[in-house]
């Protein structure tokens, strides 16, 4: 279960663990103004800012949260969206431990590029990499293009964590963060029980168990 | 108003004055900062971005040609381009015509149409945001479009594009998730456009204009179209201009801010394209100039963040593309481009600014871990942009 000082979610976790047991680079990916940034605010400070500049470049943010008893710092890693950007992005796939696709439901647009998005992960990121596929937005409902069924069955077939969430109304924000460093986790241990093992083939890319 | 700050000005309305103005000392005098007064800021960075020449005889008709070519561009790119949408759209169903909404023709001016939709919406989204923190870009400028306000108007604006581009794209999202209760589209006006009061008819705010500009730009530079981040650098260039204290200059705020843009993309639009990153001119060799620079002064520092990994494209990238814009609070953004403007070799400064801005937190960062580094160069903590200034202004004279 997720104990993060007393009973309620994840939120309760506002001190630093000095020494966490866990640390992860996660890259957040996806086209711009599906509100990468503004995900990122709200898991950090607990509020919508309609406000952030786009961003340029890569931005990072630290954030720890204690979950099933473990302290999990996350390097967080906020990329820029425009097609420009996204060279330099690239190079940050080697890095990562995991990779958060995020799209906008009100727009059918960034869904259809989640697809280039996975192409890119493909090509650059290591094998076995984490992926979360986030549809972002969901108070714009009256707006919504991307039914969630779509969203499911795209993380289905290439095997994705997936959530829809909110980064205006915090729908899932911290939902999603939690689910996501346990797979985290999973993958980290199927990694250390692999360099146990005798080395073999290099094995295929291993699906995840969602 | 104090002695020294009188002297000041006095010096500058006397390199000024002159028939033909000394660039050399008025780059002196500029790199320690322009005063406001008079509108002294807003003359020398025309000068020094090579706007206005430095002949003063021929400034006169050297701004009315570009103020009318501006003109022409608006004519040509946004109002022309609206009549045509206004009277296609009423013969819409003739599809006879020989141009159509679904012709496939590259050339075709529907296509164009439809592409330059696209940019428009992704200029539209970052100048609504654009210095969030000041109530300036939100408020009615004095001097709105004349030529795009007239109500007797009947094209189709910039404002209704974006309007119109936004609301077909939600019809579309109606039909295809089946819902058929039909709301009515003004009142689920997407969030992204209700965040912002929208001004009445006959009024615009500063981010249109600035809207404007960009998208003029994008037309006319079809290579590099809009890049996220120009907004940040049109932003600094348009408030100053548009808060001229001397109305028959602030006026022309809107065309004087497109030269001046045009004019220092040119000398920085590369680090804007992607192709050019790893050139000699790209931003990448920009970034490796910082640290072999920081390398020379400072090469405990330097080591530092060798060793922990911190690579330049963790927070110079932006610091460099966007000439320091976002670190600092615009009247410093602003102060920071006085002696950026001024430097002859552009922008070989900014590389010591950047510097400088490493070395005077040098011995937080020799403490720190990787975490608490990066925090400091993603949220740069000083903001006193005189002592980086000077800092740098030190390590340019230690070579």
């Amino acid at each position: 279960a997720v104990t993060a000082g007393g009973a309620g979610g994840p939120r309760g976790c506002p001190k630093a663990p000095l020494d966490p047991d866990h640390l992860y680079n996660v890259l957040f990916v996806g086209d711009s103004h599906v509100g990468k940034t503004s995900f990122l605010y709200r898991l950090h400070a607990d509020t919508f800012n309609p406000h952030l500049a786009a961003t340029v470049g890569l931005d990072y943010q630290i954030k720890n949260l204690l979950v099933d008893n473990k302290r999990f710092a996350l390097r967080l890693w906020d990329s820029a969206g425009q097609e420009r950007y996204r060279s330099m992005t690239k190079q940050f796939f080697r890095k990562a431990d995991g990779v958060v696709l995020m799209y906008d439901i009100t727009s059918e647009y960034s869904f259809s590029d989640v697809r280039y998005w996975l192409s890119c992960i493909q090509e650059a990121a290591e094998d076995g990499v984490a992926v979360l596929l986030l549809g972002n937005k969901t108070d714009c409902a009256a707006q919504r293009q991307v039914p969630t069924k779509e969203g499911e069955c795209l993380a289905k077939e290439h095997q994705l964590m997936f959530y829809e969430c909110s980064a205006a109304s915090g729908h899932n924000v911290f939902e999603s963060m939690v689910s996501f460093v346990r797979l985290l986790k999973v993958r980290e241990d199927e990694l250390k029980n692999k360099a146990e093992e005798v080395p073999k083939a290099p094995q295929k890319k291993k699906g995840c168990c969602w | 108003m104090s002695r020294l700050h009188q002297s000041r000005i006095a010096d500058f309305q006397e390199v000024l004055g002159e028939p033909t103005v000394a660039l050399t000392k008025l780059r002196e005098l500029c790199f320690s900062g322009i005063p406001f007064d008079g509108g002294l800021r807003c003359l020398c960075w025309k000068i020094l971005l090579n706007y206005l020449p430095l002949e003063k005889a021929l400034w006169s008709s050297l701004l009315k040609k570009q103020r009318d070519l501006y003109s022409q561009f608006l004519k040509e790119m946004i109002i022309q381009p609206g009549i045509a949408k206004a009277n296609l759209g009423v013969s819409r169903e003739d599809v006879t015509l020989e141009d159509h909404p679904l012709n496939p023709n590259p050339d075709s001016r529907w296509n164009t149409y439809f592409k330059d939709n696209e940019v428009l919406l992704q200029i539209d989204k970052d100048v609504r945001r654009l210095y969030p923190d000041m109530a300036f870009f939100q408020r009615p400028t004095d001097y709105p479009c004349l030529l795009i306000l007239d109500p007797q108007n009947e094209f189709e604006t910039l404002r209704r594009r974006v309007e119109q581009t936004t609301l077909k794209s939600q019809t579309v999202a109606r039909n295809r998730s089946g819902v058929t209760n039909v709301s009515s589209p003004l009142k689920t006006t997407p969030s992204s456009l209700s965040e912002y009061e929208v001004l009445p008819n006959g009024c615009e705010a500063h981010w249109e204009v600035v809207e404007r500009i960009l998208f003029i730009y994008a037309k006319l530079n079809p290579g590099i179209a809009y890049v996220q981040g120009m907004n940040e650098i049109v932003g600094p260039l348009y408030y100053t201009f548009a808060t001229d204290p001397n109305s028959e200059w602030k006026e022309h705020a809107e065309a004087d801010t497109f030269f001046c843009f045009t004019n220092l993309m040119a000398e920085i639009r590369d680090n804007f394209i992607k192709s050019l990153d790893d050139s000699q001119c790209g931003i990448t060799y920009k970034m490796e100039k910082v640290y072999s620079t920081l390398k020379e002064k400072d090469v405990e520092l330097y080591l530092k963040l060798q060793e922990q990994n911190i690579k330049p494209q963790f927070f110079a990238f932006r610091w460099l593309t966007l000439l320091l814009s976002q670190e600092f609070l615009l009247p410093d953004v602003i102060r920071i481009w006085d002696s950026l403007f001024a430097d002859d070799k552009r922008f070989d400064f900014l590389l010591l600014v950047c510097c400088a801005m490493l070395t005077l937190i040098r011995d937080q960062l020799l403490e720190g871990d990787f975490t608490l580094n990066m925090r400091l160069l993603q949220d740069y903590p000083i903001s006193d942009v005189h002592l980086i200034l000077k800092k740098a202004k030190e390590l340019q004279d230690s070579k």
